[in-house]
């Protein structure tokens, strides 16, 4: 118990910390600018920071570390597919961005594709943020149930109240600082955990010998296509995603932006799989740990055999792993770097969390209210509609986590949703944009939407192929056969797209002078 | 399988790639709290 009481209140501290953050922040917001786009001052390094703590979630971190020492290294090497995908949006992405001076997602696609695609952008963002939001409020009360063993309901209740409270204050300037913090914490406890363990089971070589036996192969105990379509759903399922732009829109520059989004591609590509893999192969040769997981996955059996479902011994190894990494830091350190840990671990899930809720403030202020209900709103309006938009999106998001608390299921489908109907679009835009593709364009981004949505329903046999990948072939397909059949016609007006003045970047095609 | 060489390599540089972040990181707070003094 004593133990807890230093995880507990190292704990506490820190909410207290982010309480404190935000209502210093909100003294520095008096515009909806400062409120969605942070003043549009972010150095580079804060950049970095902000962009891998957002990255960085709950699936990444202690999610990540399970999954290795239930596959092997094969987990940590795909998710490299993020942090490429990253590096690609900063260098060639982020600078156009910030350029262009947009502020949503939507804005971008409707300066190059006009508003139809606007408005199926602003279905496709507002689709993944309300999942994200919800998986993450979801992930806070999972994490702290079963690392403190405090009830779901009231950790759900604790941390959504603190993560809602300062982004309402504080906005995007906020959730910068805060994910500052959450780095910092992040990258120290993670870094120092797995040197201590690397130390500890005597390097790699050490740790060889009691890991299972296929821990270090490329693709661990998985068939090639699995690992394949995995890596692919990695590379695209995040690409271009409202939390990554935003992070592109609050640069002080454009080289600010690029350097930013790219740099923390390229530190988390160096530091995060490796130190997933030297903690998940940690938890396989771990004697303390692997006995907690065995006594785990019998208690789940029995619960099971209980309740009169049907569950194999396998399966039930897979639910045990929730409890690797706190058992893991339990049995290996003191209570309190312990207690930084756990307080490590909830600031991966609440700084992904914050990032999607001021995202959807964004979104509605921009691309609901201001667009649609009143365009001739006042900046003083803009700033109150984003406040309370933040204040009851979160609460509607916590409300969705407290009745579906399957965080998996929530990201999955927003994933697979994301990538077929948007990603293709940023590259026409980014490196081959034509008025004459337009038409293709929209297209692609319908059919691949409804095609991911269909292939969920699949047959078993391709069950090794995810919509994403399937919504995407079909996304490309569509749009190379649409394109010589409409590249002749003449613009409708809702496809026409609209010029943006962009004086950050004089390179820009799009620049009006 | 991959070489354990190599992944010990790859071990000590992420560590190291943590090292250089954080004190960027600490750098910019240092500057940006002396411009505000």
């Amino acid at each position: 118990m004593a133990d807890r009481s230093f995880e507990l209140g190292t704990l506490g501290a820190y909410l207290a910390l982010l309480l404190w953050i935000g209502f210093r922040s909100a003294r520095q917001v008096k515009t909806s600018e400062d409120f969605t786009l942070s003043g549009r001052d972010v150095p580079w390094i804060v950049l970095l920071a902000t962009t891998a703590a957002t990255m960085i979630g709950g699936g990444a971190s202690i999610g990540m570390v399970a999954k290795v020492a239930e596959v092997g290294i094969a987990a940590a090497l795909v998710t490299c597919a993020w942090h490429l995908q990253l590096i690609f949006t900063g260098l060639f992405i982020a600078p156009r961005l910030r350029g262009l001076n947009v502020v949503t997602v939507g804005d971008f696609f409707e300066a190059k594709f006009g508003s139809l695609a606007r408005e199926i952008a602003v279905v496709n963002c507002a689709i993944f943020l309300i999942g994200a939001l919800a998986a993450q409020m979801a992930a806070i009360g999972t994490v702290a149930n079963s690392i403190l063993g405090i009830p779901y309901d009231v950790a759900l209740l604790i941390g959504a109240t603190v993560t809602i409270f300062y982004s309402t204050i504080g906005g995007i300037r906020a959730v910068v600082k805060t994910d500052t913090l959450q780095f910092v914490i992040l990258v120290f406890g993670i870094g120092t955990a797995s040197a201590i363990l690397f130390a500890k089971y005597g390097g790699f070589w050490g740790m060889e010998p009691s890991a299972s036996v296929h821990n270090f192969h490329v693709t661990g105990n998985l068939s090639t296509t699995r690992v394949v379509s995995w890596f692919f759903a990695f590379l695209v399922g995040e690409t271009f995603v409202p939390p990554y732009a935003v992070r592109c829109f609050i640069a002080q520059d454009a080289r600010h932006a690029r350097w930013g989004v790219a740099g923390a591609g390229i530190f988390l590509l160096l530091f995060l799989p490796l130190a997933t893999i030297v903690l998940g192969t940690a938890v396989q040769v771990d004697p303390e740990v692997q006995q907690a997981l065995g006594e785990k996955s019998q208690e789940i059996q029995a619960i099971a055999l209980e309740k009169g479902e049907k569950m194999s011994p396998a399966e039930a190894d897979s639910r045990a792993l929730q409890i690797a990494v706190p058992t893991l830091i339990r049995t290996t350190f003191h209570p309190a770097f312990a207690g930084i840990m756990v307080a490590a671990i909830i600031a991966a899930v609440m700084s992904s969390g914050d990032s999607c809720l001021s995202c959807l403030a964004t979104v509605v202020m921009e691309d609901v209210y201001r667009r649609h209900l009143r365009p001739q709103a006042t900046d003083s309006q803009l700033l109150r509609v984003a406040q309370y938009s933040t204040l009851l999106t979160g609460i509607a998001a916590t409300g969705c986590a407290w009745r579906f608390s399957n965080i998996a299921e929530i990201l999955e489908f927003v994933y697979d949703f994301w990538a077929p109907a948007m990603v293709l679009p940023f590259f026409v835009a980014v490196f081959w944009y034509d008025q004459r593709r337009i038409y293709a364009v929209v297209a692609s981004m319908v059919s691949g939407m409804l095609a991911s949505v269909a292939w969920r329903f699949r047959p078993p046999a391709y069950e090794d192929v995810g919509p994403a990948l399937f919504g995407c072939g079909v996304a490309v397909l569509v749009f190379f056969l649409v394109l010589p059949l409409t590249s002749g016609l003449p613009l409708l007006s809702r496809c026409q797209p609209v010029p943006r003045f962009s004086p950050q970047d004089p390179d820009d095609p799009d620049r009006v002078s | 399988m991959i070489p354990l060489w190599l992944l010990t390599a790859f071990h000590y540089v992420s560590l190291a790639s943590a090292v250089v972040v954080l004190a960027l990181l600490l750098w910019q707070f240092v500057r940006g709290s002396g411009r505000k003094s």
